[in-house]
């Protein structure tokens, strides 16, 4: 029972059926299986398995988009329910797109594949003013500070972010995208990561705490 | 400045090479528009607010770096600012363009209620139409106006996010949509023929929107492709003969469709730099191709790698039966470092020419 819930669970997910992901999330309560779990092999695998088939060109943004509305759809009525012990954070990200740039799909996907992964994410929004990251860096230490910028000027406020940042206690991971952007110009910022899409973003920032923490 | 083996003016080079005649060397496009802002001392918000302004921001900058003298204006929210959403200029030291503030489309509901406004005084149609009797006073022979693309007016009045969710939800809405945001085009050529002319202005057909990041192939064909093809078919019966198609970001999988459409008499394909010049020739034999330096790395690379990535496509462009004009793959980075933007007139200076 519990198997074949959470196996339709991520299918309304991964078919963007909004209403259903809600009807199964209630069954979930009804049922008395564990919220936490419902989510992450659930909700969260179906998210994954979007983010795959976008790899594989079989899936859009348009997709994803509506993925994640399902997606968050059941988490805004599972998430209440799951004990403070069970929510296991798998890290701390905070994520903006930069001053002057009012691009956000992007940003918005990759919170959603790390918030799917189990992260907690602190969204800053669009048009966000340099000093905001590190003001915001100060109060929740996060793990990760995710920059997104669409446009060759906008960019330009990535490093100037990044040194900010860095100069944080403690210091924080930093990864950047969007389409202006390049491993190279990430790595010239003083970035330590980029990614070209969203699922890539989790692979990349994954490797980079694996290898800070070793 | 002026190249010492110059044998022709812009103008003369520009006639030429949209009459299918020979020229001296390589054209250069800059896509500029706040780079000749900072380039003068004005702001980029001036450039964009005052037509006279921007022109003459632009006529100084064009004659410096010896681009061809084709002023270019686009303004992204023009579909949103028209159909009652808004805009802001750009400010401070990050933003690089006018943005869209607001959507006049917010539900389902909204997309019936939308009413064509009077074209002579919608939004910032008035600054596009100033912009280019700006250019003609100033002594130009052409101007790039933005009237841009379909779909991309699309994503203008609903936003990016709603128009991709409608597109598998709602698809009927999205055709509707689409219907609109061809109409406004269509009417913004027929003003501009009207007030100023078919002969001096290029209508630049920005695309960012249908890039394969985005959407499929199958979702341009479907929402995109037939109000595309309306839109050139119709723009060319009014008489603009030029057309130029900035078919922006990654559109690899999208070019057998667009070499569909009708592009001009010639048109000006311009290329991103996520195409490679040598498939944009491909697909558009007949067509003049634009490209396609990274504007990121004329903005963060060294002198070197850009004067090496300017030789690349001027050898390359070389190649394109219909013509080559050499240009960023989008438009120029406002705060190009200096040195940067010399090193490709230096790159067509010492490979550019032909003989």
């Amino acid at each position: 029972m519990q198997e074949e819930i959470l196996q339709k669970l991520s299918d309304a997910v991964l078919n963007m059926e909004e209403e259903e992901a809600i009807s199964l999330s209630k069954e979930v309560l009804s049922e008395g299986i564990d919220p936490y779990t419902a989510i992450m092999q659930g909700l969260a695998e179906g998210m994954s398995k979007a983010g795959e088939l976008y790899d594989k060109g079989e899936y859009y943004v348009p997709e994803l988009l509506l993925c994640s509305d399902a997606l968050y759809s059941g988490l805004d009525i599972l998430k209440p329910h799951i004990k403070s012990d069970r929510s296991k954070i798998a890290g701390k990200m905070i994520i903006g797109v930069v001053e002057g740039d009012i691009h956000d799909i992007g940003k918005n996907l990759v919170k959603t594949m790390f918030e799917a992964e189990g992260w907690e994410v602190r969204d800053l929004g669009r048009d966000v003013k340099i000093e905001r990251f590190q003001q915001e860096q100060q109060k929740i230490h996060a793990d990760v500070v995710a920059l997104s910028a669409l446009m060759t000027t906008s960019m330009l406020a990535m490093p100037k972010i990044i040194e900010l940042v860095k100069g944080s206690e403690p210091e924080p991971l930093v990864l950047v995208g969007g389409a202006p952007l390049s491993k190279e110009i990430a790595l010239q910022y003083g970035a330590d990561g980029y990614a070209d899409n969203a699922k890539g973003a989790i692979s990349i920032a994954r490797d980079l705490m694996e290898s800070k923490t070793s | 400045m002026q190249f010492k083996r110059d044998r022709m003016t812009s103008r003369e080079r520009l006639n030429a090479i949209f009459s299918g005649k020979p020229v001296d060397r390589i054209p250069f496009h800059a896509q500029a528009m706040g780079f000749n802002a900072i380039n003068v001392g004005i702001t980029i918000a001036d450039f964009y607010r005052d037509p006279a302004i921007g022109i003459r921001a632009a006529s100084r900058t064009m004659e410096q770096y010896n681009w061809e003298r084709v002023p270019q204006l686009c303004l992204a929210p023009l579909g949103a600012v028209a159909f009652g959403g808004d805009y802001s200029l750009p400010t401070g030291d990050y933003s690089q363009s006018p943005q869209i503030t607001s959507y006049p489309v917010k539900t389902e509901e909204d997309v019936d209620n939308l009413v064509m406004p009077d074209i002579a005084t919608a939004g910032l149609v008035p600054l596009l139409r100033e912009f280019a009797r700006n250019s003609i006073e100033a002594g130009n022979a052409y101007a790039l106006i933005a009237i841009d693309e379909v779909f991309l007016c699309a994503s203008n009045l609903c936003s990016m996010e709603t128009l991709c969710k409608w597109v598998i939800k709602k698809p009927e809405t999205t055709h509707k949509l689409m219907r609109i945001a061809t109409d406004f085009k269509l009417k913004i050529g027929e003003h501009l023929a009207e007030e100023i002319g078919t002969d001096h202005i290029i209508p630049w057909l920005g695309e960012p929107t249908t890039e394969n990041r985005l959407i499929s192939p199958r979702t341009f064909e479907e929402f995109a492709l037939p109000y595309t093809k309306e839109l050139h078919e119709k723009l060319i019966d009014m008489g603009y003969k030029i057309i130029a198609s900035h078919i922006c970001g990654e559109q690899n999988a999208n070019y057998p469709l667009w070499a569909q459409v009708h592009m001009g008499e010639p048109g000006i394909i311009s290329v991103s730099q996520e195409v490679d010049l040598e498939k944009a020739i491909h697909y558009f034999p007949n067509d003049i191709i634009m490209g396609n330096i990274p504007p990121a790395l004329i903005q963060s690379g060294s002198p070197d790698e850009v004067y090496e990535a300017a030789r690349v496509c001027i050898e390359k462009g070389k190649k394109a039966p219909g013509g080559f004009i050499l240009a960023p793959g989008c438009e120029l980075p406002p705060k190009a470092p200096s040195h940067n933007v010399w090193v490709i007139m230096k790159a067509i200076d010492d490979f550019g020419w032909y003989d």
